[in-house]
């Protein structure tokens, strides 16, 4: 068995926790942590430390954000009548990354999965409907991710907003950009036949 | 494709070995509890990465262990000693996977890690065929279910797939069902659940329908071949829901849907979902001539012993001539310790039949004797305490 001294051994361990880090990587950036200069560590300490306390969700769409509203709930050029509804915040930059969509989002932070204990309830889906009620809202995209607890928590939604007198869409399933027909997988490809569109 | 070396790494008694089989009929004979099953067993977990005896992975690691190691590499299947010297100079194909204690399996093919186990299943297809293959006709419908699902997966990845999200989103709603009777949680959530098991379902029983119809034709003309066409066979599909085998998916979506909505509350007071294609059959009609009378029996309560081996054997000949239509390939054939199986006729019927197709074929026996020269050539692997000869 090796033998850190404690102050390393928990860098370690603290740094184990991250995903994708295992113990060797963790190993790893402990020795380049340790050699690094003292002004550096205290940069990257105060960065770690400043994500937590000036960060937080918005109180209106669920993005990350230094300042709630976002800014993107408070973007003038927006369009402010449809309403991207995602799983989580990560799955806004995502789409914010694409420069394609225009509009608002909704983060539900989360999908219902009985499994997993989660319902309606422990969604942000009661905030949705308050503000397809108050916003002047023409369209919902339903953008959560085609599993079984994303496809689940999408007909849910389609079904609670039919009567809302509103457009409700869902994003389209199909093959990757630059996909080589041969090499998708043929669930994928029935998939995208099934979505086709004409042109 | 002929499997040309299999390399099983702490695979239960087996330490390190490396076989190189042979074209035809591969015969691998050893004492009780020597390691021949577990070689058929290496071969099937290749081809579907399951065992054909247990569910657990783990139980697969030798002793003391904690990892196991299966290869598989395949030359092209050609006639001929010259050509076939050639070609295995050449793999076509190799297939792995290693499975780790309390870990995950890594499918590879060709070399290459596999993400999506549909990608890596089914790259060669197998038949299995042992005494236990009985259950097929005495069993449970869960037995018959579990053959279905696997002879059609190995056919259609997209089976698999709607296989694996059905069995994911019945989970859920039996979970669901406890929730609103416990914890008071809506039904209305039933709903979303309702309408991925009716669309993954249907694609389910649909599949069912044709493979089954095509199935009923190969194992109706083995079944005849068997038995001189003193008896007839009948299988029929029965879906939980009626007539859905014949009904257009668009009615049998509104049937499935309203068969889910009207058992609801017997569903919530059990606790589970009560129908759909979880809970399908086949069944198995033999119609036989006795004293001028025609007799239509089930055969799972009214066969013969000898009966139900010859229906287990028709159906599982069936499977084989099943994928080799679909496939445009001869299966790789296993067969554990059939000679207590069958008689001396039906054995002499079945390596007939796999000469005539050319199946690279592996027996499993306690006897080499069994092997008689009429039948054909083969080539003997003794086995003993995890090593091969
Ligand atoms: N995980 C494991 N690790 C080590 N040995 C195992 C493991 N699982 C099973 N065995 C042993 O492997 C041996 C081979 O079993 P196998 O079923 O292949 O025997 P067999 O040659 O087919 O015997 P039989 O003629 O009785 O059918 C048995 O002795 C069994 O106890
Ligand atoms: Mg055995
Ligand atoms: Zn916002």
């Amino acid at each position: 068995m090796l033998y850190y001294p404690e102050p390393l051994a928990r860098v370690i361990s603290e740094l184990q926790k991250l995903p994708t880090i295992g113990p060797k990587t963790a190993q790893r950036l402990a020795f380049f942590l340790l050699r690094m200069p003292e002004s550096e560590t205290t940069k990257l300490v105060q960065a770690i430390s400043d994500v937590k306390t000036l960060l937080s969700y918005c109180d209106i769409c669920g993005n990350i954000t230094d300042r709630s509203p976002c800014y993107i709930c408070t973007d003038p050029e927006r369009d402010l009548q449809t309403i991207c509804v995602i799983e989580d915040p990560d799955d806004l930059l995502a789409i914010e990354r694409t420069k394609e969509y225009n509009g608002l989002y909704h983060a539900l932070m989360g999908v219902l999965s009985p499994l997993d204990g989660v319902g309606p309830n422990d969604l942000r889906i009661d905030p949705l409907f308050e503000r397809i009620r108050n916003e002047n809202i023409k369209e919902v995209i339903l953008a959560t991710n085609y599993t079984t607890e994303g496809q689940a928590t999408a007909l849910y939604l389609t079904k609670r907003l039919e009567n809302a007198g509103i457009v409700i869409t869902r994003i389209a399933y199909g093959i990757p950009v630059g996909g080589d027909l041969e090499y998708i997988d043929e669930v994928t490809l029935a998939k995208a036949l099934e979505g086709r569109r004409r042109v | 494709m002929r499997l040309n070396q299999l390399v099983l790494r702490n695979f239960r008694n087996y330490v390190d070995c490396e076989i190189d089989f042979k074209d035809g009929v591969n015969l691998i004979v050893g004492e009780n509890a020597q390691g021949k099953t577990t070689l058929l067993e290496a071969i099937y977990f290749l081809s579907t990465a399951k065992s054909h005896r247990t569910y657990l992975d783990d139980e697969l690691i030798r002793y003391n262990e904690s990892w196991f190691y299966l290869k598989g590499a395949f030359v092209p299947a050609i006639s001929g000693e010259e050509a076939r010297r050639e070609a295995a100079a050449v793999n076509l194909m190799t297939v792995e996977v290693s499975n780790e204690l309390n870990g995950k399996k890594r499918f590879k093919l060709n070399g290459t890690l596999q993400k999506k186990l549909s990608q890596w299943i089914g790259q060669f297809n197998v038949v299995f065929f042992s005494p236990e293959s009985l259950a097929l006709v005495k069993g449970a419908p869960a037995d018959r279910r579990r053959f279905v699902d696997r002879l059609i997966s190995q056919i259609s990845a997209a089976y698999l797939h709607h296989l694996q999200n059905y069995q994911f989103a019945l989970k859920q709603r039996n979970e669901l069902l406890k929730q609103i009777r416990s914890k008071g949680a809506s039904v209305e959530l039933l709903d979303a659940w309702d309408d991925l098991l009716v669309a993954d379902g249907i694609a389910l029983i649909q599949a069912r329908a044709k493979v089954l119809a095509q199935l009923k034709v190969h194992t109706q003309a083995k079944h005849a071949d068997l038995t001189g066409d003193s008896e007839k066979l009948d299988l029929t599909y029965q879906p939980l829901l009626d007539g859905a085998d014949r009904a257009m998916a668009s009615d049998m979506d509104d049937q499935f849907r309203r068969a889910l909505q009207s058992s609801r509350h017997f569903d919530i007071r059990r606790g589970t979902t009560s129908v759909g294609p979880h809970r399908d059959d086949f069944k198995l009609v033999l119609e036989a001539r006795s004293a001028g009378t025609v007799y239509r029996q089930e055969a799972r309560s009214f066969g013969s012993q000898g009966q139900q081996r010859t229906i287990a054997l028709a159906l599982k000949l069936g499977e084989l001539e099943l994928l080799r239509e679909e496939t445009e390939e001869t299966p790789v054939v296993l067969l554990d310790d059939v000679f207590s199986e069958l008689d001396e006729a039906r054995s002499a019927f079945l390596f007939e039949l796999l000469r005539r197709l050319n199946a690279q074929t592996f027996i499993t026996s306690t006897r080499q004797e069994v092997w008689t020269p009429d039948l054909g050539d083969c080539c003997v692997f003794t086995v003993q305490d995890g090593k091969v000869r």
